[in-house]
């Protein structure tokens, strides 16, 4: 080997260590950086850990569970409360386990609840059972003071606790809860599921009721019912364009904050579950069907209202009889049996079936209450059924299904399910169409008519244009029907030139008074409700008064016969 | 220099690392004691918030419907207003008074405001909410309209300088408005003052 191939072979050597040391500085630089970014991690880590994340063991949400109600609230439409749940403290005995003597206890207690007699708790605390109610539903008050009698026997539970603030108010809508927190009645019972699911107990139900209009409805339907003597009483406000229960009143009614005072009577109700004939306010859904399927050419065809009616061992007769030809809107405002009958003799068996399977009158009523009740309807369905249910006796019915009718009469001919959910604006249901757009206009002057020159007079709210058809039918009994046994209703809607509210009142087995003359019939006694509960909720409902008189009316006019001193 | 930053390396160091702890727990216990600052106050909103729940039930008990049209039926007698009370416009509460021979020269008062000298130009408002058991003839509906049918057109909502007093029409007579102004004076005067003026 010569010098020159040694330095070269030296030359190289060099480089390839200065490559090596290279190469490993690179790799230590790679380490330094990944130890940095370990540490990094860590850092980031503790800094989560420390700053933004709560290892404190008390989150929001322990914090606020105290607020989230074991039940949901019920609201009204406009958020009023119409029920809650709150903690209330029940009074507890353990008598094996009493310290002091029994007869001490027993007097500090009822000294504190005095409702509770002496005796019947000093029998408790002697019967040695292992556990007893003393009170439940206590205020904290007295809480507090039976805590300080100091016996540790007695305890004190937190339970929660449904009140009903409005009281009475609505409560057949709203219904009651068991001792166990489980709805019994009403939307409790409908809604139980919902009102007690974990994730969505924190928002209140929201119903379709207005309390306002409720107690308007209530206070009104009371009053009439106090004066006329009246087994009970019911009525209902709908919504003719969405279907909604905007008031449902059934009375007497009942406080569901104490349910075990009320009575069976108390706790019926008369507008879902009740089924009554309803008379006369059927013959609107008569005249209806006869314009839609046309056998009622025009307001001026004729009815004989001369003769009476056989068929069977029936007559069918007039309460108010004219004794001569009726045009169709006389027939209407005159309440002529005769007259209808004919008419639903024209329609025939089969349509009408269909227009009542259609109206829902076969079925319960469509809401969300269970409580509902089956209606009756002719069987069999011969010409007898076809003429009595033309004037509404032979079929039975809630009034609920008579104010879901009368919306579809009025509202264009659109027959929806009544709901007790708030609708948002938009988004009624599709329902169904049961008669024209024509003969819903038809049908509204004819309402008018009744109020304005008819049986209905004094259901007349002025500039609010109430329109609708009295209807009194005899209660049936075994063998026939009760003479002095009346359902006094009616049903209309206002206002009439565009309805938006159907109105529907009933007062059961009503008694004449010295100012209706001792008619208890719907004219005397059911109408002058409708117009005070019309003139104090039109202004609530947003329906502004108008003195005008609607040309469509002053059309039919002409078709009314009046008598000489009549005629103005 | 760097002989003196080498011996100190050690101590510089070790200080950095402590000032760094120390700073590193100065932040968690600042961040704690935020947090448990924060969770006193959730607490303390849980609890109004559940105060101001029954506080709520306890007034919409208190104040229920049916408890209020008794009220209503018993003592105040308030009742719908009537279609007429029902104003479209401006220009139609304008013309409101327009009946009444020189009504609308005169200053306008708004018929809240009570007059201490005119004894009988007391305003509706002022004397129903005042007076608890009112004469019949004295009730005055929501709408402020007087119950009266000797003055249709009396102009309920405004009052002109030039309006003939109450006391001349009969219906509002001295008696009646004395009666309610001694009952009012105590609880409406103050409040008048300090809410209306």
């Amino acid at each position: 080997m010569n010098a020159a191939a040694a330095r070269a072979a030296r030359i190289k050597l060099a480089g390839q260590r200065q490559a090596a040391l290279a190469l490993a500085r690179q790799r230590l630089v790679i380490g330094l950086f990944l130890f940095g970014a370990l540490i990094g991690v860590v850092v980031l880590r503790l800094l989560m850990l420390a700053v933004l994340e709560d290892r404190s063991g008390q989150g929001n949400r322990d914090a606020f569970a105290g607020l989230l109600p074991p039940r949901a609230d019920i609201i009204d439409r406009n958020g009023v409360a119409l029920a809650r749940t709150f903690e209330a403290y029940a009074v507890t005995v353990r008598p094996s386990q009493l310290v002091n003597p029994p007869e001490e206890v027993a007097r500090k207690l009822s000294q504190i609840i005095p409702s509770l007699s002496e005796a019947a708790l000093l029998q408790t605390l002697k019967s040695g059972r292992n556990f007893a109610f003393i009170q439940r539903r206590v205020l904290p008050e007295v809480a507090e003071a039976i805590n300080a009698i100091g016996e540790p026997a007695i305890a004190l539970e937190r339970e929660p606790d449904r009140l009903y603030p409005q009281m009475n108010l609505a409560s057949h809508v709203l219904g009651f809860t068991d001792i166990d927190g489980h709805g019994r009645s009403g939307i409790e019972r409908a809604d139980d599921g919902r009102l007690i699911d974990r994730a969505m107990r924190d928002k209140p139900v929201q119903l379709s009721i207005d309390a306002r209009v409720q107690q308007a409805l209530e206070g009104e339907l009371y009053a009439g019912m106090v004066k006329h003597q009246a087994l009970g009483a019911a009525g209902v406000v709908l919504d003719a364009r969405t279907g909604e229960v905007i008031a449902m009143a059934s009375l007497p009614s009942y406080n569901p904050n104490n349910v075990g005072k009320a009575t069976a009577d108390q706790l019926f109700n008369r507008a879902t579950l009740g089924v009554y004939e309803l008379g006369s306010t059927f013959k609107t859904f008569t005249i209806a069907m006869g314009l839609d399927v046309g056998t009622i050419k025009s307001m001026s065809q004729r009815y004989d209202a001369i003769q009476a009616v056989h068929i069977g061992r029936f007559t069918i007769h007039d309460d108010h009889p004219q004794n001569r030809m009726l045009t169709v809107p006389e027939v209407y405002i005159h309440s002529s049996n005769i007259g209808t009958a004919r008419m639903a003799d024209e329609i025939g068996v089969p349509t009408q079936q269909d227009y009542v399977r259609r109206l829902g009158f076969d079925a319960p009523v469509d809401i969300e209450l269970k409580e509902r009740g089956r209606t009756l309807t002719p069987n069999p369905w011969g010409r007898a059924a076809l003429l009595t249910v033309g004037y509404g006796h032979g079929i039975a019915v809630t009034p609920l299904h008579l104010a879901t009718g009368y919306a579809a009469v009025v509202n264009g001919g659109i027959w929806r399910p009544a709901t007790l959910q708030k609708v948002a604006p938009g988004k009624a249901a599709t329902g169904r169409r049961v008669f024209s757009a024509a003969t819903s206009q038809q049908m509204r002057a004819l309402m008018r008519l009744v109020v304005l020159d008819g049986t209905g007079r004094k259901a007349e709210a002025p500039g609010y244009r109430v329109g609708g058809k009295t209807g009194t039918a005899e209660k049936a009994q075994a063998g026939g029907y009760a003479r002095r046994s009346l359902v006094s209703n009616f049903a209309g809607a206002f206002p009439m030139d565009d309805p938006r509210y159907v109105i529907v009142a009933m007062l059961d087995e009503p008694k004449g008074t010295a100012d209706t003359y001792g008619f208890a019939t719907a004219g005397w006694v059911v109408a002058p409700i409708i117009s005070k509960t019309v003139s104090r909720i039109a202004p609530m409902l947003g329906v502004a008064p108008k003195d005008d008189n609607e040309p469509s009316v002053d059309a039919l006019q002409q078709y009314v016969w009046r008598p000489k001193s009549e005629q103005h | 220099m760097i002989v003196l930053g080498s011996r100190f390396r050690t101590l510089a160091l070790v200080a950095a690392a402590t000032a760094s702890a120390v700073s590193c727990y100065m932040i968690s216990l600042k961040v704690s004691a935020e947090r448990s600052q924060n969770q006193r106050l959730k607490l303390g909103i849980a609890r109004d918030l559940g105060a101001i729940r029954y506080l709520q039930a306890e007034l919409g008990t208190r104040s229920r419907l049916p408890l209020l049209e008794q009220w209503n039926a018993g003592v105040l007698a308030l009742s719908a207003p009537k279609p007429q009370q029902y104003l479209d416009a401006a220009v139609e509460l304008a013309t409101f008074t327009g009946d009444q021979p020189g009504g609308m020269e005169a200053k306008v008062i708004p018929a809240v405001v009570v007059d201490e000298d005119q004894p009988a130009a007391v305003a509706p408002v002022q004397t129903v909410a005042a007076q608890p058991a009112p004469r019949k003839q004295a009730v005055v509906t929501v709408a402020y309209q007087p119950a009266t049918t000797e003055a249709p057109r009396r102009p309920a909502l405004l009052q002109t300088a030039s309006y003939p007093t109450a006391a001349s029409s009969g219906l509002l007579g001295r008696g009646v408005l004395g009666e309610i102004r001694e009952a009012a004076a105590a609880e409406a005067g103050k409040l008048a003052k300090a809410g209306t003026r």
